[in-house]
């Protein structure tokens, strides 16, 4: 798979502290990447590193396979966690202003602004001041501002937060389109529940360092453990039957079973089997992002 | 890039009420702080001057000129003609060019005397001579007619003066004005201008849209949009503010025109009419001609000059003072020291006016933070010497240079700082951040 984005050993710190500590990741041009962490953890830090905002105290960046310059900026879009826009400044002129920063002339930029706020649905509003859109339609034009010149890497820190369910569904099917011509996306957020079904590579950092970095059903299969949900009807006595199995009741007729000593799949359905139960549903725990990183973090500490 | 930026920022600023608004209120502003000033300057302390009268071409009444103010020293010269006297002018010694017998004699004169100096007299001094002079010919008409308290109507005449500083008429009253006048505007539009630069960078960091755009463009050429635009902005406003009073001007001298002559008035005609005849034009019309003839035009292009230095460098100080905080009320702890440097050259105009070649004087218009302001009022109202104005203005520009790579600095940090806000200690950390 093609490297997009090579980040070798980026440090940055502030006076005594360290936002980020020698952090090399390899972003993979075409997909969806996530960088997970907590608040704090050095997340923004990284990408205004990415997005030459500031300068790494250490570490070098490989845009495309060329080293990082300036130019490189042209071909990006950002849309950082804290963003807003001038209040008092039309939308429209407001998207044209940002795309012609990012490079392109003053006739193409409008021309894109137009389009794309039609595209979203946002034409009415083209000509109102920011101010009296509301914070949904506030972040569809932020992201039409980040995405419109076609950038080579999409930027996303906290896409969605504050965004309903309906606008999300509209910024989920660009990005899936975004990513189907070919843009390299890196998706931020500490809402890890979010990135699961979004993304397919992540990073986690914690406290400016990186913990994990792979693909999303390796990481989880890499963290899977022996453990199956079981949904059931009868006498929650009957499963004290089970041997070879560690059992937690965890509700009206709900258990987490943990494997002990190599017992297989097969042999636990059989047992289950023969019990006088009757099992609506049955799985295998597939663990969430959130766990591994818990996971993660306190084996560390 | 910088275009761009540029672009917004001015159209952003030239579209704002406030920018036309200020057009209006500059000039009214002015005049009320203008009017203030003019009376703490007539009653300010003065050095004496002394003014030579030539016996052989005054009225003999004049003999008696005395004055109150002991500062005014009259010298009847026996004997003297004018044109004898008229190599005795020196610093604070003028000759005094009183109006004739026949002049006073006639009903209803307007009399002109006219003052012969090689500087400029102080507004404070020839308002108490023409009040010594007012005072002498009122006692000889009231004499003459035999005082009659019905009559003196019919006696009633004007005065007005001329000042002759090295052969060349000027008013030193204008003088004076004009060089307030441009440093008090460069005061007003250095801070208004300087303000509206630091609530953009403080509404664009609060509005938190910098962060996107500084990952377009560098801070540097951002804040230096913002900078250019702005004093794009100041100038734009300060050639408004001309071209609205010279033809407010030039309208008014025509009105004005128009009652004082019983034939149709060209501007032209009297002009040269007031060349050659300098002793019959004695109306208002002659005032204003007299005064755009002793303006110092080289105000109107050294103004937007020292506009444009000034504002790069007291603009770059206010950027970085936005940039350093979440909003304008925790601002002022920056902007005091910066309003501080702003103010003292305009606390220090008046006495620069009234002795433009004094050290004070020529080291204020040398001083880089206070040469825009301090400037104006000397080149108003005296020759600064050519070498003088390169000296400071090369170091003006030596100091743009400083500040705005100090101002450059902490703006980069600063608009992505958020939260606490930081102490002058910081402030100096943020200048080692790579």
């Amino acid at each position: 798979m093609d490297i997009f984005l090579q980040l070798n050993g980026l440090t940055k710190r502030y006076d005594k502290h360290i936002a980020v500590n020698n952090v090399s990741l390899s972003i993979p041009k075409g997909q969806i990447y996530g960088l997970l962490g907590p608040n704090g953890a050095g997340k923004t830090s990284l990408i205004r590193m990415i997005t030459g905002i500031t300068i790494p105290d250490e570490g070098t960046i490989l845009f495309d396979g060329k080293p990082w310059d300036r130019t490189h900026t042209q071909e990006m879009g950002y849309m950082p966690e804290e963003r807003g826009l001038y209040k008092k400044m039309k939308v429209k002129d407001q998207i044209t202003y940002l795309l012609e920063l990012r490079g392109q002339s003053h006739a193409q930029a409008k021309k894109l602004a137009s389009e794309w706020l039609e595209k979203l649905g946002l034409k009415e509003w083209r000509n109102k001041k920011a101010n009296e859109l509301s914070k949904g339609m506030q972040q569809k034009v932020q992201f039409i501002a980040t995405m419109a010149h076609k950038p080579k890497l999409l930027i996303l820190d906290e896409p969605f937060s504050g965004l309903d369910p309906v606008n999300t569904k509209v910024m989920e099917e660009e990005i899936h389109r975004m990513k189907d011509e070919g843009t390299t996306i890196i998706f931020s957020t500490h809402r890890m529940e979010q990135v699961e079904e979004l993304c397919d590579f992540i990073a986690l950092i914690n406290k400016g360092e990186l913990m994990l970095e792979d693909e999303i059903y390796r990481v989880r299969k890499q963290f899977q453990k022996e453990l199956y949900h079981l949904e059931y009807s009868g006498a929650s006595t009957a499963l004290n039957q089970l041997n070879g199995v560690t059992l937690e009741h965890t509700g009206n007729g709900k258990a987490d079973l943990r494997m002990q000593n190599g017992l297989s799949t097969k042999e636990l359905h059989h047992k289950l089997a023969d019990l006088p139960i009757e099992i609506h549903g049955f799985n295998k725990h597939l663990p969430r992002l959130n766990e591994i990183f818990i996971e993660l973090v306190s084996k560390e500490s | 890039m910088i275009y761009t930026i540029f672009r917004r920022e001015y159209l952003n600023i030239v579209s704002k009420k406030s920018f036309w608004l200020g057009i209006l209120l500059i000039p009214l502003i002015m005049v009320i702080i203008f009017g203030i000033q003019i009376a703490a300057f007539m009653f300010s302390e003065e050095e004496s001057y002394t003014f030579l009268i030539p016996g052989e071409d005054s009225p003999a009444m004049f003999q008696q000129l005395t004055s109150k103010n002991e500062n005014i020293i009259y010298e009847w010269v026996e004997d003297s003609t004018l044109n004898e006297l008229m190599s005795r002018k020196a610093n604070k010694i003028a000759v005094l060019e009183l109006p004739t017998q026949e002049q006073i004699d006639a009903v209803n004169p307007k009399l002109l005397y006219r003052f012969h100096s090689t500087d400029n007299i102080n507004l404070g001094l020839s308002e108490s001579v023409e009040r010594n002079l007012r005072k002498i010919i009122e006692d000889y008409k009231l004499e003459q007619a035999g005082l009659a308290q019905e009559e003196l109507d019919e006696l009633d005449f004007s005065l007005s003066s001329r000042t002759i500083k090295d052969g060349k008429e000027s008013n030193s009253f204008l003088a004076s004005a004009a060089g307030y006048v441009m440093g008090f505007l460069m005061y007003m539009m250095l801070i208004i201008f300087g303000s509206m630069l630091m609530q953009g960078v403080i509404e664009e960091k609060t509005n938190r849209i910098v962060e996107i755009i500084v990952s377009s463009v560098k801070p540097f050429q951002f804040m230096m949009g913002k900078i250019l635009a702005l004093g794009a902005a100041g100038l734009t406003q300060f050639l408004l503010l001309i071209s609205i009073s010279a033809i407010s001007f030039f309208a008014f001298s025509l009105v004005a025109g128009s009652f004082m002559g019983p034939t149709e008035v060209d501007l032209a005609q009297i002009q040269a009419a007031t060349e050659q005849a300098p002793e019959e034009a004695k109306n208002a019309m002659d005032d204003m001609l007299l005064a755009v003839y002793s303006f110092k035009w080289s105000i109107l292009w050294l103004f937007p000059l020292y506009f444009v230095g000034g504002f790069l460098l007291y603009g770059s100080l206010m950027a970085a003072a936005g940039a350093a905080v979440d909003n304008i009320q925790d601002a002022s702890q920056f902007t005091t020291p910066i309003m501080m440097l702003l103010v003292i050259p305009f606390t220090i105009m008046i006495p620069v006016i009234q002795n433009p070649n004094s050290g004070l004087a020529v080291f204020g218009s040398i001083f880089p933070f206070f040469s825009p302001i301090v400037m104006m009022g000397r080149i108003g109202i005296t020759e600064v010497p050519w070498y003088e104005v390169i000296l400071s203005l090369g170091l003006l520009a030596l100091t743009i240079w400083g500040c705005i790579w100090f101002a450059a600095k902490i703006y980069r940090v600063g608009i992505l700082m958020y939260g606490k806000k930081p102490s002058f200690k910081e402030l100096f950390k943020w200048l080692r951040y790579s």
